[in-house]
């Protein structure tokens, strides 16, 4: 292979315990993402969708003098395929995830997994409610047994459109339903839009985009947010919560267990087992103090959210977690697993051990979950690492960590705007209108190997507190902006503005949100929904001063994402990498101008941080001037807070009693 | 005359204050009381001829406010993580706008 | 919050949640479960508790459970560093202090350490009346107020709703000196603000300092003294709460809409003067709730975000950081601020005149001791005549004192006055003349240290020695009458001048042209019948508190308030033609005898949000009025007697119908159409209209005796209307029977007519 310039571990990652395990891998030989990334080329023509790969007479490159394929399908056509292809695979992930939680749910309703219960009955009601389920007084049993099965009906659907739909601004809705993009089936979609895109059928772009918002909108106020809802009642809304994260979180004297994927089914379980008596005895007939969890991506958001399970690191850190050596056993589940694993985890003593049904690697141990057998599988998985402790080797763990408070589901924020008496939005709302937030911004999704890690999520986070720009996040991004420590509700008096430094010390909350996993961006539309209802800010979430991005995606779960916000009446801005429609100068105009006549929200990808965060501002600002607020003016805020007080708590009584009615 | 500051922990709120005062004032040689619910603590001026610290320190013991002594009473505590305990029993999870909000905060005190 | 506050907020709350269950405890061992425990004069129960829980607590052992509930709303204090949020957990922990604050009140009072005794202290005015048991003691003394009874609640209501009383302010501890004290609470009054004190600092309380400086307290003149610690603010909030009860139509559980009802509609801060302590922090969390702000005159930590309350939600403005050089001049800056805060608005007018001025001077009372000089009463003749003239006859702003002042007059002396006040305006009408002269009663009475009674020829007017040694002399009065009546009536008077008159000839001739004129308009007033008219007009004025509620008044129906009759509200038409009281074509008459018209069910349709159909003017068993919580009376049938009973809202006492008035109210307000119940104005009782449908005034089978005995003379002229002229002593009130077996025997006895008359249902 043509040696390509590799990247210093310094130009790799902007996380410094990354940068160290990478120094380590040169040091010590190991071949990672990160160097791969350097030694492949991504091919010119795919990553502008100007493959067509949908057929036996193809491959056609559509490249130079090719504008059409064997069939004659334009670059249109085939870059819209593409795309839409990728959306329906990033449904079908979230969606299928939320389906095996339907089935988990219904297994404990009946009673078949001994080990789930439902946790949130409170939150079992109010899904309950959007689901058409009579709560009354009957056993809530019986109610999660019907909640269950009226979640699994939404994937399958005979009539009609997605109950949740509801849950969106009227105006929304009527969007939707006028455009007839309104998901009728969560499943049906997902097939839908795979039809389409076989050969010979749907070659209209435009048209192919409708069903790829149809299908993402069956994502987004369907699968993912009936994963979220039910993750929930089977295992806490979550609520702030204590945690740590990064690698230092690893321990040299414990079993140290890493999950990785992206459901909390099993790793609850481990979670739980990890606290058994009989499972601890065991670790320290091996030498260890305990078991002791830690997360990667998204299984790793589920359990910090719930049970504050620290994290280890973001995608772009699953390899250099066992690069530590340190990593007896790596659980994962599905999504965002890299093969890459196998090689790495042979080289040291960890056991990679793969879980899912659905999810087999090569090379890796395969320890089937069935939630019938919960904890029993879980207490096996645990043994297995236990058992591989002894054979540690050199321990390599960067001592580096970050503190941080994650747990925001959005019934904790409603919660935390006003208490159990007050609770509502109207806080949030006010201080938007009033501009002491100029905005918010989501900044969701993943890490990539071809940019340098966690580089744009920092970038961008910095700059938006600056701002006054209030972040929610989601995913890999969150898991960045816990690492450096933004996270912390001190963090809002460091790096925010002053109108948003005021507001987060008036509730308490960091400056960054984290508000959970992948799936949990459904909370997001939550949020914006319930933001449009509180009145101040419009009347459709695309009136709402706020921005989607996803700064360093590279899954398709994250296009389904963007396309599910876009149709939700949301700006959009991909991150890092080209623009996956590059080869079609017709889509590219199609999901900007295109959606944003239809749908109010636009689909942007931008390479450069600094385009994404001035873009996103000028965004922000054209929505307030719409609505016909304040112009942002941080000059006015700042005032409130502790300062003062603490000054008159430096002085004896005497002095004190005098200085509290202020300098003469 | 004298002075001394001393830290009363139980003496948190005014009504406290009226019976820390009570218990000060009327011992012979104490001439001028400050206390403070705010800081928690009592500025006491006296006639070190006529009282003394250990007899306004018992004073302040027998009214039930010992110096530097107690504190006020926490009934609930976190988890082990921080995390709130009531949280989970808390019967509310708040999904929608509350229609109430909306209908309450229309056209107010209109003449 | 800030974490300061969060801290203490949270810390206060679960000590005196901790204190109020060691206090339960006590009051178990000690007086048992089943010792009653209640609140003066209210059908709330322990208000905040009942609303906010909808539990009644009516004896010790129903405390035990809201305490649970209290501890249930605890959170732990956030930590130093890496802290969880804690908006949410310090307002629910706020709200846990004030159950706690109410449970600990409620105690209190079971073991008479409430309303808290105060040796030396005397309320001004009709305060005591309302709590009978408390007025023995020194001189009808010697206790603080305590919680404010339904009665005065009610009586206030429609100043709240009106915005004659813009808002109320609740100050806990105490001001920086005396003056300072003194200052803040003339800034309130002068904005007509209703002022709560409560709370203490090292000791002292404000109530202390402006006992000291001789401010009277009382509700007459809008200065409420609750106790002298921070758990006696329990008590406006408990009125704030009450308020949503009685005139919003909320029901007791509906607490998140009585929370917002007091954010958006009962304009309410919080001013905390002095340090603040941990439960100050607790209290002002559970105000918050409520949407009522906090200012500090001392340097604590500013919450300026919005949202829990419509403005800012704690202010620090450290008292000598007040740009400002006088006491006075700081006061008015910082009561300034308090009215940004919380969104008040406040219309005042300013009153050239050497003594304060506004309608919390109102209620002011100038013993005769106090006395300088006196007009009308027993001593002297006074009168106030108002007439209108055409536009080249007035000189606008002309002011005459004809005759001697009151110099020498000697001290406590009286001497004869008329007051003449002459108008044009091209709007001016005839009819507006008396709705205008009854103005005449309020502008004076504003004035510090000038009493007013009366009206007409009955005029009775008090100057203070006080006032007097200020320099307030007759010319004043005609300044008062120039400024008020351009500032109220501007719409319809475009030139005012005022002639004060004491030369007794021309007294005299005065005199005499107004008397004729008072009986030319009593003859007008009595032509002045429903079917003479095609206009009826509407009086929403309380929509702003009871949304849904609508007046219908008819020159022989005038306000359930008493406040506004036919003709007041033609003038308010004039005066603010989109305003609260708007026209209403009768339209064609469908039932004559019931009072259904095509033009009320319409409007009142519309102006009800739906909530009523359609409305009979004259009957109380089909579709009666609504009412809002204002109302001066309610009528009540009572069915074993075939008549109807009228309560006062002066009337304590319990009532045939096993009610007292406090809880018929509930029955009766919030813009419910309830077939045999209503709220009346009292001077209702007097129309040939008054429930004519249903047999009129011969129904009254029990009536207050306060209404007996202020209405006797009116009342009277009813019965011999009525051809029975001996009827009111046919009807029972309150010394007589408080049951139906009382009431029937009764009426057996003296042969009341309403036994005779048709059945009622």
């Amino acid at each position: 292979m043509a040696k390509k310039k590799v990247r210093t571990p310094q130009e790799a990652s902007r996380d410094p315990a990354a940068i160290a395990l990478l120094e380590r891998a040169l040091e010590i030989g190991a071949e990672t993402c990160f160097y791969r990334a350097d030694e492949i080329t991504p091919c010119p023509i795919g990553a502008e969708g100007l493959c067509c790969r949908f057929c036996a007479m193809g491959p056609c490159r559509l490249v130079g003098d090719v504008d059409m394929g064997v069939c004659g399908a334009t670059r249109d056509t085939v870059v819209a395929r593409n795309f839409a292809r990728s959306v329906a695979a990033g449904s079908a992930s979230h969606s299928d995830h939320a389906r095996d939680l339907a089935y988990t749910l219904l297994a404990a309703a009946e009673g078949h997994a001994p080990d789930y219960k439902i946790r949130d009955p409170y939150k079992l009601y109010e899904v309950a409610r959007y689901l058409g389920i009579k709560v009354g007084d009957r056993p809530i049993n019986e109610i999660a047994r019907d909640v269950a099965l009226a979640a699994l009906g939404e994937f399958g659907r005979i009539q009609g459109t997605l109950l949740y739909l509801k849950r969106a601004p009227a105006k929304r809705q009527k969007i939707w339903y006028d455009l007839g993009i309104a998901p009728r089936a969560i499943d049906r979609e997902v097939v839908d839009l795979l039809h389409r895109t076989h050969a010979g059928n749907d070659q209209d772009a435009e048209h192919l985009l409708d069903q790829a918002m149809r299908c993402a909108l069956a994502d987004g106020w369907g699968g993912s947010m009936l994963a979220t809802d039910i993750t929930d009642i089977l295992f806490g809304t979550p609520a702030p919560v204590r945690s740590e994260a990064n690698l230092g979180v690893l321990r040299e004297d414990m079993v140290n267990v890493i999950i990785h994927g992206h459901e909390p089914t099993l790793s609850e379980i481990i979670v739980a087992a990890a606290q058994d008596p009989e499972v601890i005895a065991y670790a320290q007939s091996k030498g260890a103090k305990g078991v002791n969890l830690a997360g990667i991506c998204c299984t790793a958001n589920e359990v910090l959210m719930r049970e504050g399970i620290p994290l280890a690191g973001n995608f772009l850190q699953q390899e250099l977690a066992i690069l530590t050596g340190a990593v007896d056993a790596m659980v994962v589940d599905v999504q965002c697993i890299m093969e890459g694993l196998v090689p790495l985890a042979n080289r040291f003593h960890t056991a990679l051990i793969t879980t899912s049904p659905k999810v087999k690697v090569t090379g890796a141990v395969h320890i089937e979950f069935d939630e019938h057998r919960a904890l029993e599988i879980a207490k096996e998985i645990l043994r297995t690492a236990i058992d591989r402790f002894p054979q540690r080797g050199e321990v390599f763990i960067p001592d580096i960590r970050s503190p941080l408070v994650p747990g925001f589901s959005h019934e904790y924020i409603n919660y935390a705007l006003g208490g159990t008496y007050r609770g509502s939005f109207r806080p949030l709302n006010d201080a938007i209108i009033a501009g002491r937030i100029r905005g918010v911004v989501a900044d969701i999704g993943c890490n990539n190997a071809r940019l340098c890690h966690d580089e744009n999520h920092y970038y961008v986070v910095s700059e938006f507190l600056k701002n006054d720009v209030l972040v929610v996040q989601t995913g890999c991004g969150a898991i960045a902006s816990a690492k450096r420590g933004y996270m912390t509700p001190e963090a809002a008096m460091e790096y925010a503005g002053p109108g948003l430094r005021e507001v987060c010390e008036a509730i308490g909350i960091p400056p960054v949100l984290h508000l959970g996993a992948c799936v949990d961006n459904s909370r997001i539309l939550t949020v914006l929904a319930q933001m449009v209802s509180e009145t101040g800010l419009g009347d459709d979430i695309s009136d709402i001063p706020a921005v989607g991005m996803a700064s360093e995606w590279m899954s398709e779960k994250a296009l389904a994402i963007a396309t599910y916000c876009v149709a939700s009446g949301a700006y959009v801005i991909m991150g890092g990498v080209r623009n996956p429609v590059a080869g079609s100068p017709l889509v590219t105009q199609l999901i900007t101008e295109g959606w944003e006549k239809k749908v109010g929200g636009r689909l942007e990808f931008l390479e450069d941080p600094e385009e994404i965060v001035r873009r996103a501002l000028a965004h922000i600002d054209k929505k307030r001037a719409a609505l016909g607020l304040e112009e942002y003016n941080p000059a006015k805020w700042g005032k409130s807070g502790d300062w003062r007080i603490r000054e008159v708590l430096e002085l004896p009584l005497e002095e004190r009693l005098e200085a509290v009615y202020g300098r003469k | 005359m004298e002075k001394v500051v001393l830290d009363v922990p139980l003496m948190w709120a005014d009504h406290h204050v009226m019976k820390v005062r009570n218990a000060l004032t009327k011992l012979d040689g104490v001439e001028d009381v400050y206390a403070s619910s705010a800081w928690k603590q009592v500025l006491v001026k006296y006639d070190p001829a006529k009282v003394d610290r250990a007899r306004i320190e018992q004073a302040l013991g027998q009214a039930g406010y010992p110096v530097g002594q107690g504190q006020t009473p926490i009934l609930v505590e976190p988890t082990e993580k921080r995390r709130d305990p009531r949280w989970s029993a808390m019967s509310f999870r708040m999904s929608q706008t509350y229609r109430a909000d909306l209908e309450m905060s229309g056209d107010f005190r209109k003449w | 919050m800030s974490r300061y506050i969060a801290t203490r907020a949270i810390r206060g709350a679960n000590a005196i949640v901790a204190e109020a269950e060691a206090l339960l405890q006590k009051a178990l061992a000690e007086k048992g479960p089943d010792t009653p425990v209640a609140f003066t004069n209210t059908a709330y129960y322990l208000p905040v508790i009942y609303a906010m829980l909808s539990h009644p607590v009516s004896k010790i052992g129903d405390m035990v459970p809201v305490l649970e509930y209290a501890k249930s709303l605890l959170h732990p204090p956030p930590d130093e560093k890496w802290w969880v949020p804690y908006l949410g957990e310090t307002l629910d922990c706020g709200m846990a202090t004030l159950l706690a604050e109410e449970i600990i009140e409620g105690i209190r009072f079971v073991y008479g350490e409430q309303p808290e005794r105060y040796p030396g202290f005397r309320m001004t005015g009709s305060a005591s009346f309302t709590s009978p048991e408390f007025e023995t003691g020194e001189e009808g003394g010697g206790y603080l107020n305590g919680p404010i009874d339904d009665i005065q609640l009610r009586s206030w209501g429609i100043q709240l709703v009106d915005g004659r009383m813009p808002a109320f302010a609740a100050i806990v501890g105490a001001a920086r000196t005396n003056r300072a004290a003194v200052a803040i609470v003339r800034e309130l009054q002068r904005r007509n603000i209703l002022v709560f004190l409560c709370g203490n600092v090292n000791g002292r309380s404000i109530i202390d300092q402006l006992h000291e400086e001789g401010v009277e307290m009382g509700y007459d003149t809008y200065i409420v003294p609750f106790g002298r610690d921070t758990i006696a603010a329990i008590y406006p909030l408990g009125f704030a709460t009450r308020s949503a009860l009685t005139f919003g139509g909320l029901k007791p559980g509906q607490w998140r809409e009585i929370l917002l009802y007091n954010k958006y509609r009962v304009f309410a801060f919080v001013l905390a003067l002095g340090e603040v302590d941990d439960l100050k922090y607790a209290t002002a969390a559970g105000a918050i709730s409520y949407g009522f702000p906090v200012i500090a005159d001392t340097v604590i930590p500013q919450i300026l975000p919005t949202g829990i309350t419509r403005y800012e939600h704690v202010i620090s403005m450290p008292w000598e950081e007040i740009e400002a050089e006088t006491d006075e001049e700081k006061a008015a800056r910082l009561v300034q601020k308090c009215i940004e805060v919380r969104g008040v608005k406040v219309k005042i007018t300013e009153v050239p005149i050497p003594v304060p001025y506004g309608s919390a001077f109102e209620g002011e009372v100038v013993r005769k001791a106090d006395m300088r000089v006196e007009f009308g009463g027993r001593a002297s003749r006074a009168f106030e005549y108002l007439r209108m003239v055409p536009m080249d006859q007035v000189e606008d702003g002309k002011i005459e004192v004809i005759g001697p002042g009151f110099e020498d007059v000697p001290v406590g002396g009286a001497m004869d006055l008329g007051i003449l006040v002459e108008v044009a305006g091209r709007k001016m009408q005839e009819d507006f003349e008396p709705v205008l002269e009854r103005q005449i009663h309020y502008f004076i009475n504003g004035a510090s240290g000038v009493q007013h009674i009366g009206q007409r020829d009955i005029a009775w007017i008090r100057i203070s020695k006080t006032a007097a040694e200020k320099g307030f002399n007759l010319r004043h009065f005609g300044d008062i009458l120039y400024t008020r009546f351009h500032a109220d009536f501007g719409a319809i008077v475009d030139k005012v001048q005022v002639k004060i008159i004491t030369d007794p000839a021309l007294h005299a001739e005065w005199l005499q042209k107004a008397r004729e004129a008072y009986e030319y308009r009593n003859r007008r007033l009595a032509d002045l019948v429903d079917e003479a008219v095609d206009t009826f007009y509407s009086c929403v004025l309380c929509q702003s508190f009871a949304p849904t509620h609508c007046c219908v008044i008819s020159p022989q129906r005038l306000g359930l308030c008493g406040a506004y009759n036919w003709l007041d509200c033609k003038a308010s038409y004039e005066i603010n033609p989109t305003g609260p009281n708007q026209p209403i074509q009768k339209g064609q008459c469908l039932d004559p005898e019931k009072g259904y018209f095509t033009g009320v069910n319409e409007y009142v349709r519309v102006a009800s949000q739906g909530k009523v159909e359609s409305v009979a003017v004259y009957s109380i068993m089909e579709n009666p009025m609504t009412a809002c919580g204002c109302f001066e009376c309610i009528v009540m049938v009572i069915p074993e007697a075939n008549g109807v009973m009228v309560v006062s809202r002066e009337d304590p006492s319990m009532t045939p119908a096993g009610m007292t008035f406090s809880t018929l109210a509930g029955m009766a307000g919030g813009g419910l159409q309830t077939p045999g119940v209503m709220g009346v104005g009292k001077y209702y009782l007097t129309s040939p209209k008054f429930i004519s449908a249903d047999g009129g005034f011969k129904r009254v089978v029990w009536m207050s005796s306060f209404l007996k005995q202020t209405m006797a003379e009116e009342l009277k002229k009813v019965c011999e209307r009525e051809g029975d002229p001996d009827l009111l002593d046919k009807i029972a009130d309150e010394t007589i029977c408080t049951d139906v077996e009382g009431l029937l025997a009764f009426l057996e006895e003296k042969g009341h007519p309403a036994l005779s008359m048709p059945p009622l249902f």
